[in-house]
């Protein structure tokens, strides 16, 4: 029943196919984004103390499935997160890395994978409001087909800093004057996008927050399969380059005691594919 | 002339904007130019205009909006993007109403063509600028819009090329993803015919300034996109010029006797004319 209540309609999922992404507004309450920011608060206070003391760091990042920020952790498996993300990337889809994210400033064109083999999608809720000159997150509409995704890649737009994109240095242009739509949001709104689809966020400044949740379709065909094993042969050094802190899969969670039957198939997928040693260890 | 990454811009997103293309002063004469043609339309003289007013511009009583179309700080830009081998087809003015509908000015994507705009008044996401869908002048975003359904007000039949059908449960035109090309008096906006575009909010007299160039057609399939492109403009300017002056037929010739004549012998006029000519546009 409350599944059915958080299913995209036919409308949603064609827009998330033609356009890769898909707006949701106020999918979570004002009180609960309240809870998550206590526990955010909270959580980073710790880690900054732990690890960086003088905040130079300009991207903290740590896993949500902990049960120090037990209400984000529960997050996971509401069905306003997993309903949606199954619909779009399979029943059987998986959530290998849910993140609570802490930026320090901006983040210019990127994708997030150029792997068009496997489906990967984002769910992101920002946790403060967003506008286009304060860290909304920007995406070109479409720019999850080919020719425009290679198009862009060509163009030499990438550039996870504004000054590392060639094609912005060449042309004297500011990221926020690349065409795109600009997600404004408020939190409570929430963003799922295909990560092949080009995004980026400006107005950036200390401590802008956001929660994500990615889903990886089930790899069943060779190439789905041969895609998989390079993510997970790459995701130690991938996660290392992030700065992610703690570990992804704490054991109260990988404990599942409510013996939470959509868990206990995450784990055991996330075990047989070897993501609990690496992204654990 | 445009750089290079502006040309990149132009091919990957299919449009560009070009900040203060044309001076202060250049925007004065041409409003002075608009003002006194939209006078004369049955919209101009009515006192609740509720209608799109639409006219050409290339006769002698608006001769500075008539020589944009040959102007160097408009045909670099033709230029630079199509080369030398193009035509220059219209330059018309155009007195906006209301909102307009999610559409490609042509759906083969055979079709060369751009369009140059220059919007009289500031214009931003409320008050009626354009918007566009960046990149949907290719597929497979371009032929991927249409199966989107469009909650739609009914529409006049003429901007609506594609097979878009209208729904009650549609997406109204603003949750289209699109960029809103904000716009002063004075910038200039580049569009491919063939990128999605619409517009909504503003006033009733948003004012604007298009200039359409063809690039010479050169395979078959170019042929017969730019034959199609010349069928539909035929029938868009009928129905516009009669919206606007109703039966008096001297306002509403596209091509002005003397803009024909060529008294200049401007060897590019001469070469779009007798095009022009052969396509049967006179």
């Amino acid at each position: 029943m409350i599944a059915e209540n958080y299913s995209l309609t036919g409308k949603q999922i064609l827009h998330f196919e033609t356009f890769g992404f898909l707006v949701r507004r106020n999918v979570f309450s004002a009180e609960e984004v309240a809870k998550i920011n206590g526990e955010f608060d909270r959580r980073r206070a710790s880690i900054l103390a732990e690890i960086d003391p003088e905040e130079k760091r300009t991207f903290t990042q740590w896993p949500t499935r902990n049960p120090e920020n037990p209400f984000t952790a529960s997050l996971l498996d509401d069905p306003r997160i997993y309903v949606p993300s199954e619909q779009l990337v399979g029943e059987d889809s998986i959530p290998i890395q849910s993140h609570c994210n802490s930026y320090g400033k901006s983040s210019g064109w990127h994708v997030d994978t150029f792997d068009r083999r496997l489906c990967v999608i984002k769910n992101i809720l920002y946790l403060q409001p967003t506008t286009a000159d304060r860290g909304a997150l920007r995406v070109i509409p479409g720019s999850h087909r080919s020719p425009l995704s290679e198009d862009l890649r060509n163009m030499d737009l990438y550039g996870f800093h504004d000054d590392t994109s060639p094609f912005l240095n060449a042309s004297g242009m500011r990221g926020e004057d690349i065409p795109c739509y600009i997600f404004e949001s408020e939190p409570g709104d929430v963003i799922t996008f295909n990560e092949l689809t080009w995004h980026a966020a400006f107005g950036g400044y200390k401590d802008r927050r956001s929660l994500s949740y990615n889903f990886f379709t089930n790899p069943k065909a060779d190439d789905e399969i041969e895609s998989m094993k390079k993510i997970v042969e790459h995701t130690p050094a991938n996660t290392q380059g992030l700065g992610t802190v703690g570990l992804e899969y704490h054991p109260n969670w990988l404990e599942n005691a409510d013996n939470n039957p959509r868990r206990a198939r995450w784990i055991n997928w996330l075990e047989k594919w070897g993501f609990t040693d690496v992204l654990n260890n | 002339m445009l750089t290079e990454q502006q040309i990149t811009q132009f091919h990957t997103f299919g449009f560009l904007i070009l900040r203060n293309g044309l001076n202060a002063k250049e925007i004065q004469k041409l409003n002075v130019e608009f003002e006194t043609k939209l006078t004369r339309t049955t919209g101009g003289k009515s006192k609740n205009k509720e209608e799109r007013m639409s006219w050409p511009s290339l006769g002698p009583d608006t001769p500075f909006t008539s020589a944009l179309l040959e102007s160097p700080s408009v045909t670099g830009i033709v230029s630079s993007l199509f080369g030398d081998d193009y035509f220059g087809i219209s330059c018309n003015a155009s007195s906006l109403c209301g909102e307009t509908n999610w559409h490609p000015d042509a759906d083969n994507l055979h079709m060369k063509g751009l369009k140059v705009l220059c919007y009289l008044q500031p214009l931003n996401g409320n008050s009626g600028a354009l918007r566009v869908i960046p990149g949907s002048h290719i597929n497979a975003l371009h032929d991927d819009i249409k199966s989107v359904q469009m909650d739609e007000p009914e529409h006049d039949g003429l901007t609506q090329v594609a097979l878009v059908s209208n729904s009650k449960s549609g997406f109204k035109i603003e949750e289209i993803p699109a960029t809103i090309c904000s716009v002063n008096p004075g910038d200039l906006l580049v569009f491919d015919f063939r990128l999605w575009h619409a517009s909504k909010g503003g006033s009733n007299d948003r004012r604007m300034i298009s200039m359409i160039f063809i690039k010479n057609a050169k395979t078959p399939e170019e042929e017969i996109a730019v034959n199609e492109s010349v069928l539909k403009s035929q029938k868009n300017r009928a129905h516009r010029a009669k919206a606007a002056f109703g039966k008096r037929n001297e306002q509403v010739s596209e091509y002005h006797p003397n803009w024909v004549a060529n008294l200049g012998n401007n060897p590019r006029r001469q070469r779009w004319i007798n095009w022009l000519r052969e396509k049967k546009y006179f």
